[in-house]
C-alpha cells in the first residue's frame, strides 16, 4: 500500500484509459453475443441517426449495430487514452484547455450516456437491459477515475472548493432531472413511441410525425392562433408597462406613489383559476357586470366566452389588467436608480417635465427596454397554456386552440405521445432559433448605437 | 444661457402652472387607474357575502346587499374542497421550503469563483432558452415513478432559473467580499460562512425567493392535472378549476348540486352555486393577497437589487 502511495497520480491516468479500451471491448463483445440469443427485429431499426438505440438495443443482430456499436466505444476509449498520454507528455499536473476538453470530452461520451441508459434501465426495471448496462456502468465508473486523475485542475478545485460544489450539487441534481433528462426524450419525436418497447425501442420513423402534423388542418390555424396571441400580446401588454412606469415615477406625493404601487402589483399574485373564474363572472352574459353595463348604455348583451372573435381581446385586456402593473418593477427600479441632478441640472435649464421624461427617463430606460423585447421574442410561438385551457369553451375553439394546448390535450389526455412530442421540439427549437437571432441582431446594433 | 442665477434658482423650487396642471392630471388618471384594479376584487368580496338574489338582480355593486355567510358555508362543507385546501398548504410550504434553500445554496455558490463555474452557469441558463417540453418531461417523470405521487407535486420544476439569477446578483452586490475574508481568517469555510452569515444578511432575497415560489406553487393547476390522478392528492386551485373555472354552466354545479339540489328549484341551486364561487374565489385568494402586501416592502428592493447591475 505504502508503495501505490507514492506512484505519482498522472500515472494512473493512462492506466485508466488503458482499462477503459479493454472494458469498451469487452461490453462490446458481450453486446454482439448477447445479440445472438436474442429476438430478431425489423431492420428499419438499423438506421445511421439511431445511434443511441444501437446501445441500449444489443439484442439486434444486424452487422451495421455491431460496427456501430465497436467504433462508438473505441471511440470513447481512444479519446480517453490520448487525453492520459498527453497528460504523461506534459509530465506535469497543470493541465492545459487542450487536455480539460479531451477529458472532459471522454468524461461526457464514457459517463454521461451510460449513466442515462442505466437510469432508463432501472426506470422500466427491465433485468436484461439492466444486465446489458453493467458494462456502460463500469466503463462509467473507470471514465471517471480517469477524469479526476486526467485534470488535476478540476482535483485541485475540489480540494479546495468542495464546499462550494457540495452546495452547487442538489440544483445541478434537480435541474438535471426536470431539465436535462427529459431532453433524452425528446428523441420519441422522432419515433412511433410504442409503451410496451421504451423510449429507446419503439420504432424510428424519421420525420413522419413533423410531416402528418402539417398535414392536418389544424396546423396552419394552431401557428397563427399561437402567434397571433403572443404579437397581439406583445403589442399591448409590453409598452403599456412602459407608459405606466414613466408617468408613476412622476407622481409626487411619496405615500401615493407607494399606495398605488401595492395596488397594481397585487392582482399579479392572483392564480389563473382564479382569474379565469373572474372573467366567466363577469363576462357572463345573464349575470355579468360587463353586460349590465351593456344593457344600462343600450346596447344588446354579449356572450364573450362563446364567441371566438372575442377570445383574444378578452385574453389579452385581462393579462392587461393582471400584469401590466408588477411589469413596471424593473422600469421603476429603474427610473429611480437615475441620479436625481441630473433632474435638478434640466429643471434648472428650464425643461418641462415632458421635455425631461422625453431627454432623461427614456433614455435610462432603453437598454432594459432591449433586454426584456429580446427574452419576449422568444416566447413568440410558446403558449400560456394554463390561461388559454381555462378559457377555452366549445365555442370559441377557432380562436383559442393554440399549440400549447393542442398537445396538452392529443398528449396527456389521448395519449399521443410522439406526434406531440414532435410538435413540442418544433416550436422550442423555433423559440431558440428566434431568441439567438434577436439578441445577435441587437448586439450588432447596440454596438453602432449609444448605447 | 442668459437666465439670471435668481431665476435659475426659482425654477428649481417653484413649479410652473403647466407643472401643477400634469401633476394633477397625472394624479387623477393614477386613482382612476387604482379603482380599475381595485374594483373587480372587492366586488369578488362583497358578491360572497351577500345573497344570492341579490346577485343575481345585479345588486351588488357598492357594499353587500342581504348579508349572508350560505357561500363560505357550503364552501367549508366541501370534503374535497377542505381536503385540497390542506395539500395545498402542504405542498406550498415544503415545496418552497425546498426550492428556496436549493436556490440560495446554488446562488451563493454561483456568487464566488471556483473552477468550471462558466460551464455551470451554461449549464443553468441553457434551460431558460430550450427545454424537452411537456410530454418527454412527462413520460421520463413517469419512468421514475413520479407520477401521481405527492413528491412531485413538491420537487418538480423546484429550481427556477431566473430566481437563481436573481439571488446570485443579489449576493454578490449586497454581500461585501471582505465578510468573507474576515471569516476565513477566523477559521471558517464556505458551509459555515453561507450558514452563519450569508442567509442571516440576505432576509430580503430570501423573502422574495419564498414569494415567488410560494404563490407559483400555491397558484399552480396545470401540474396536478397533468399528474395526478387520485382526488386525495390534489391541489386547492385544481379542485377550483372544476367548481368555478368550467365553461359550462351546468357541468360546474355537480359539485355542489348535493347542497342545494334536493327539494329544491334547480334555479335556486344556480343561483346560490353562483354564491359560492366568490367564496371560492376569496378562499383561495386571500391567503396570496395578504402574504403580498405583508412582504410588500421587501419586493421593490430584492427585485431591483438582484435584477439590475447583473
Amino acid at each position: 500500500m505504502e508503495g501505490l502511495k507514492r506512484i505519482p497520480l498522472r500515472f494512473w491516468a493512462p492506466v485508466a484509459g488503458l482499462a477503459g479500451i479493454l472494458i469498451c471491448l469487452m461490453s462490446s463483445w458481450v453486446n454482439v453475443t448477447n445479440s445472438k440469443t436474442m429476438i430478431q427485429i425489423d431492420p428499419d431499426y438499423v438506421n445511421l441517426f439511431n445511434i443511441f438505440s444501437l446501445i441500449s438495443q444489443p439484442e439486434s443482430n444486424s452487422i451495421q449495430t455491431f460496427i456501430v456499436v465497436l467504433v462508438l466505444h473505441l471511440v470513447l476509449a481512444v479519446v480517453l487514452l490520448i487525453s492520459s498520454i498527453v497528460l504523461l507528455i506534459k509530465n506535469n499536473y497543470k493541465a492545459g484547455k487542450f487536455q480539460v476538453l479531451f477529458t472532459s470530452l471522454g468524461f461526457i461520451l464514457c459517463f454521461v450516456v451510460p449513466l442515462i441508459f442505466i437510469i432508463f434501465a432501472a426506470s422500466i426495471n427491465d433485468p436484461a437491459l439492466m444486465k446489458v448496462t453493467a458494462a456502460p456502468a463500469i466503463q462509467a465508473v473507470i471514465a471517471l477515475i480517469a477524469l479526476f486523475a486526467g485534470i488535476d485542475k478540476l482535483k485541485n478545485a475540489i480540494k479546495k472548493d468542495w464546499q462550494l460544489y457540495a452546495l452547487l450539487v442538489p440544483a445541478i441534481i434537480l435541474v438535471f432531472i426536470f431539465v436535462y433528462l427529459p431532453m433524452y426524450g425528446i428523441q420519441i419525436a422522432f419515433r412511433d413511441l410504442k409503451p410496451a418497447f421504451g423510449i429507446a425501442g419503439s420504432k424510428w420513423i424519421d420525420l413522419k410525425n413533423f410531416t402528418d402534423f402539417f398535414g392536418t388542418y389544424y396546423s396552419t390555424r394552431l401557428i397563427t392562433n399561437t402567434f397571433l396571441l403572443n404579437i397581439y400580446g406583445l403589442l399591448w401588454g409590453f409598452p403599456i408597462p412602459i407608459i405606466m412606469a414613466i408617468f408613476l415615477h412622476q407622481l409626487t406625493s411619496k405615500t401615493h406613489k407607494r399606495f398605488t404601487q401595492t395596488v397594481i402589483y397585487a392582482p399579479h399574485f392572483i392564480s389563473p383559476v382564479v382569474m379565469v373564474g373572474m372573467i366567466f363572472l363577469f363576462l357572463s352574459p345573464s349575470t355579468g357586470l360587463v353586460n349590465k353595463l351593456i344593457e344600462v348604455l343600450g346596447g344588446t348583451p354579449i356572450a364573450f366566452m362563446l364567441d371566438s372573435a372575442w377570445f383574444r381581446t378578452v385574453f389579452i385586456a385581462t393579462d392587461v389588467w393582471q400584469h401590466a402593473g408588477w411589469n413596471t418593477i424593473l422600469y421603476i427600479a429603474t427610473l429611480t436608480a437615475i441620479d436625481p441632478s441630473l433632474n435638478e441640472a434640466a429643471k434648472i435649464d428650464g425643461a418641462t417635465k415632458m421635455q425631461r421624461i422625453k431627454y432623461i427617463d427614456i433614455p435610462h430606460l432603453l437598454p432594459i427596454i432591449v433586454m426584456l423585447l429580446i427574452l419576449n421574442c422568444g416566447t413568440l410561438l410558446a403558449s400560456n397554456v394554463d390561461k388559454a385551457l381555462l378559457m377555452q369553451t366549445d365555442a370559441n375553439i377557432p380562436t383559442s386552440d393554440i399549440i400549447g394546448l393542442y398537445v396538452y390535450r392529443m398528449g396527456i389526455q389521448n395519449g399521443q405521445f410522439s406526434f406531440t412530442a414532435a410538435i413540442n421540439l418544433l416550436v422550442n427549437v423555433i423559440n431558440f432559433v428566434m431568441i439567438i437571432t434577436v439578441n445577435t441582431i441587437s448586439k450588432r446594433l447596440n454596438q453602432s448605437s449609444l448605447f | 444661457m442668459s437666465d439670471s442665477l435668481a431665476k435659475r434658482e426659482d425654477r428649481l423650487s417653484k413649479r410652473t402652472s403647466k407643472e401643477k396642471l400634469f401633476d394633477f392630471v397625472n394624479n387623477v388618471i393614477w386613482v382612476i387607474i387604482v379603482l380599475v384594479v381595485l374594483y373587480p376584487l372587492w366586488l369578488i368580496f362583497i358578491a360572497s357575502v351577500s345573497s344570492a338574489d341579490a346577485i343575481y338582480a345585479g345588486k351588488v355593486l357598492i357594499v353587500p346587499i342581504d348579508f349572508s355567510l350560505i357561500g363560505y358555508e357550503a364552501v367549508f362543507q366541501h370534503p374535497l374542497l377542505m381536503r385540497s385546501y390542506l395539500n395545498s398548504i402542504i405542498y406550498t410550504f415544503l415545496g418552497t421550503l425546498v426550492s428556496f434553500m436549493v436556490t440560495m445554496m446554488a446562488a451563493y455558490a454561483l456568487s464566488r469563483s471556483f473552477y468550471g463555474k462558466k460551464f455551470v452557469n451554461l449549464y443553468f441558463i441553457f434551460t431558460m432558452f430550450f427545454t424537452g417540453g411537456l410530454i418527454p418531461q412527462f413520460l421520463m417523470n413517469r419512468q421514475l415513478g413520479l407520477y401521481n405521487t405527492v413528491t412531485i407535486m413538491i420537487i418538480i420544476n423546484c429550481v427556477s432559473v431566473w430566481n437563481l439569477m436573481i439571488a446570485r446578483t443579489y449576493i454578490s452586490n449586497s454581500i461585501p467580499g471582505e465578510l468573507y475574508e474576515a471569516a476565513v481568517l477566523d477559521g471558517a469555510g464556505h458551509f459555515t460562512y453561507f450558514f452563519k452569515v450569508v442567509i442571516p444578511l440576505s432576509k430580503t432575497i430570501i423573502a422574495v425567493l419564498c414569494v415567488y415560489y410560494g404563490v407559483a406553487r400555491w397558484n399552480d393547476f396545470f401540474t396536478a392535472l397533468v399528474y395526478i390522478r387520485d382526488d386525495v392528492k390534489l391541489p386547492l386551485q385544481t379542485v377550483l378549476m372544476r367548481i368555478i373555472a368550467t365553461a359550462q354552466a351546468g357541468s360546474s354545479l355537480d359539485s355542489f348540486m348535493g347542497f342545494f339540489g334536493d327539494g329544491r328549484v334547480i334555479s335556486e341551486a344556480i343561483r346560490r352555486a353562483e354564491v359560492v364561487k366568490y367564496c371560492c374565489i376569496v378562499v383561495a385568494t386571500a391567503p396570496v393577497i395578504f402574504v403580498f402586501i405583508y412582504m410588500q416592502k421587501f419586493f421593490v428592493e430584492g427585485v431591483t437589487m438582484g435584477s439590475l447591475k447583473g
